[in-house]
């Protein structure tokens, strides 16, 4: 074992749940589209960038945060809206592959065109928290909370739509199509609505993002940050917010405890390449003996659960 | 005579070169059970297909009380009051029986995005009803006391019937049956057309269905069709149509 000079360590604490929140709202949003709604959304980094960039290009503008973040979720819900349009007449299948190809072209424009936000440079962000003479710690302690406020509103809300009548539409559509359309309802405007609430939720992970990590460039959205986000869903529970939280949670636990213990030990295997191995470990083991991943699909809980209850003590009693 | 509620003009849908539905001018009065038989192949999901919207037809006209209702997509023609089933149940596995029956509550406010959060005392109101009466459907097919499970665990014959029932809930005016008693035991399929012809009598309600027990469909019906390779070859009472040659000789005489 060697020893480092590493400072606070508490940091290193704090840093990690920073990415555990910024992508557990990534998780939910993820959630909403494939866990309740079915639909394969392989780009899912593309809105996060969105997000990131709006966000930041607004912030170096000079406008106040607040503003900053209402535009990256507005901005990133349109380009969700509009990148659905052609994807969601698709057959599921399709739309992977679609939404994966929309992310990496937008990843491109972003790269090459450098008017937008200087390409491969990478833009800088300007804090939203200027109070001078911050310590890191207390810096830190202040994004955290942010984040995680913001995480407990988009969890709020999420809760609240799956949990309604609209929420029951959405996870019929997840199961079968043809058959809700002859229930009446629009399934392709459902779809579309989903992947608009979808992308500005990843709008929202995007600006704290970006506000979190200061710098942000072309090569942060690649697609393997999709494929995270897929991992913390599927690991966590599908149609599970909770699940997936808890996946996001685990996910980001062993990415960045992989750089931490990396820092402060010796191992004969280097433990940030080792996450990769045990990451993939756990997803077989899951898809084997558990496919539903952790926690299961969360029951609709409306008034017609509390009808439905007594219902059965009605009928035991006569 | 009563009045016609649904009427085929012309009505053709083809596959490629095969017409699948060729032809076809047939109507339906209000308030009868009419059956439709025929082969298999001989296009029988195909036209409730195209009437229901999940295809659009090459040629020729759908009406619906009058109103014509092809070049609509489904859930425009469940708006006009029509409902169907499928001749394999396609349930939502994975949400519960009450559940099933609850997406096809019509007019939901709750079903509506922003309604989610703005009007949330509203649609809980109707939520509530809404699962009353859901209940109260599933009692009448026997399937109350598996509200709670998911539809992927129904045997199925329950499955069947949670697809008449999950029609019935949508307070359609009429309903399109594709076998509604297919893989289910005689005694099930007689009362399945018993609760039919209950439902005719006591909610107006009018049948237009596919089935290819022949002699539940002749206890019951008040008019049946025939198809073959994609037209209609015979109509009549049910008694006319078995003794009908080319019938037998088409159909019947297979069996």
């Amino acid at each position: 074992m060697r020893l480092v000079k590493l400072g606070d360590p508490l940091i290193y604490i704090l840093d990690m749940a920073a990415f555990i929140g910024i992508f557990a709202i990534l998780a939910i949003s993820l959630n909403l589209e494939y866990g309740f709604t079915g639909l394969a959304n392989f780009g899912k980094v593309a809105f996060f960038m969105v997000g990131a960039y709006a966000s930041s290009i607004m912030a170096n503008l000079g406008y106040p945060y607040l503003l900053c973040l209402i535009v990256a979720i507005i901005i990133a819900g349109i380009v969700g809206l509009l990148a659905s349009l052609p994807a969601l007449k698709l057959r599921a299948d399709y739309l992977a592959i679609v939404t994966l190809a929309f992310g990496e072209i937008l990843r491109y424009i972003i790269k090459n065109e450098e008017w937008i936000a200087k390409g491969v440079q990478g833009i800088t962000v300007p804090s939203a928290i200027t109070i001078a003479g911050i310590s890191i710690r207390t810096m830190m302690l202040l994004q955290l909370t942010i984040i995680y406020a913001a995480l407990a509103v988009c969890y709020l809300i999420t809760q609240l739509l799956v949990n309604s009548p609209y929420g029951r539409v959405v996870r019929a559509i997840r199961e079968d199509e043809l058959a809700t359309q002859v229930l009446g309802k629009d399934v392709f405007k459902y779809k579309a609505q989903i992947f608009a609430v979808g992308s500005a939720i990843a709008g929202i992970s995007g600006s704290l993002f970006a506000q979190y990590v200061r710098l942000i460039n072309p090569y942060m959205f690649e697609p393997i940050v999709t494929f995270t986000i897929w991992m913390m869903v599927i690991l966590g529970g599908p149609a599970n917010n909770l699940g997936v939280i808890l996946g996001a949670a685990f996910v980001q636990a062993l990415e960045r405890g992989a750089r931490i213990v990396k820092d402060y030990l010796l191992l004969p295997v280097d433990p940030h390449n080792l996450r990769i191995i045990l990451i993939g470990l756990l997803i077989i083991i899951i898809l084997m003996y558990r496919p539903q991943g952790l926690m299961k699909e969360s029951k609709i809980k409306t008034s017609a659960l509390e009808v439905s209850s007594k219902w059965r003590k009605k009928s035991s009693k006569q | 005579m009563e009045e016609k509620i649904l009427k085929t003009i012309n009505l053709t849908k083809a596959f490629g070169g095969l017409k699948a539905v060729n032809n076809v001018t047939l109507d339906v009065k209000e308030n009868t059970i009419t059956g439709l038989i025929g082969p298999n192949g001989s296009g029988k999901t195909t036209l409730f297909n195209t009437i229901f919207g999940v295809y659009k037809p090459n040629q020729g006209e759908v009406y619906f009380k009058n109103e014509r209702i092809d070049g609509l997509n489904p859930h425009q023609v469940y708006a006009k009051g029509l409902a169907r089933t499928f001749q394999t149940p396609r349930l939502f596995q994975k949400l519960t029986v009450l559940d099933n029956m609850m997406i096809a509550a019509r007019n939901h406010l709750g079903d509506k995005l922003l309604n989610v959060f703005i009007k949330r005392h509203g649609w809980s109101e109707q939520e509530e009803k809404f699962a009353e009466k859901a209940l109260e459907i599933l009692e009448i097919i026997e399937l109350d006391r598996l509200k709670d499970v998911p539809a992927s665990e129904l045997s199925g014959g329950q499955m069947k019937l949670l697809e008449l029932g999950r029609a019935l809930m949508t307070d359609p005016k009429m309903l399109l049956l594709d076998e509604p008693a297919a893989g289910v035991n005689p005694t099930l399929a007689r009362r399945i057309f018993e609760k039919i012809t209950q439902l005719r009598d006591e909610l107006s309600l009018t049948f237009f269905t596919i089935e290819h027990r022949i002699e539940i469909l002749l206890e019951h019906a008040d008019w049946v069709y025939v198809m073959h390779n994609g037209t209609i070859i015979a109509e009549g009472l049910p008694d006319e149509v078995v003794n009908n040659k080319m019938v037998v000789d088409v159909y019947l005489g297979e069996v």
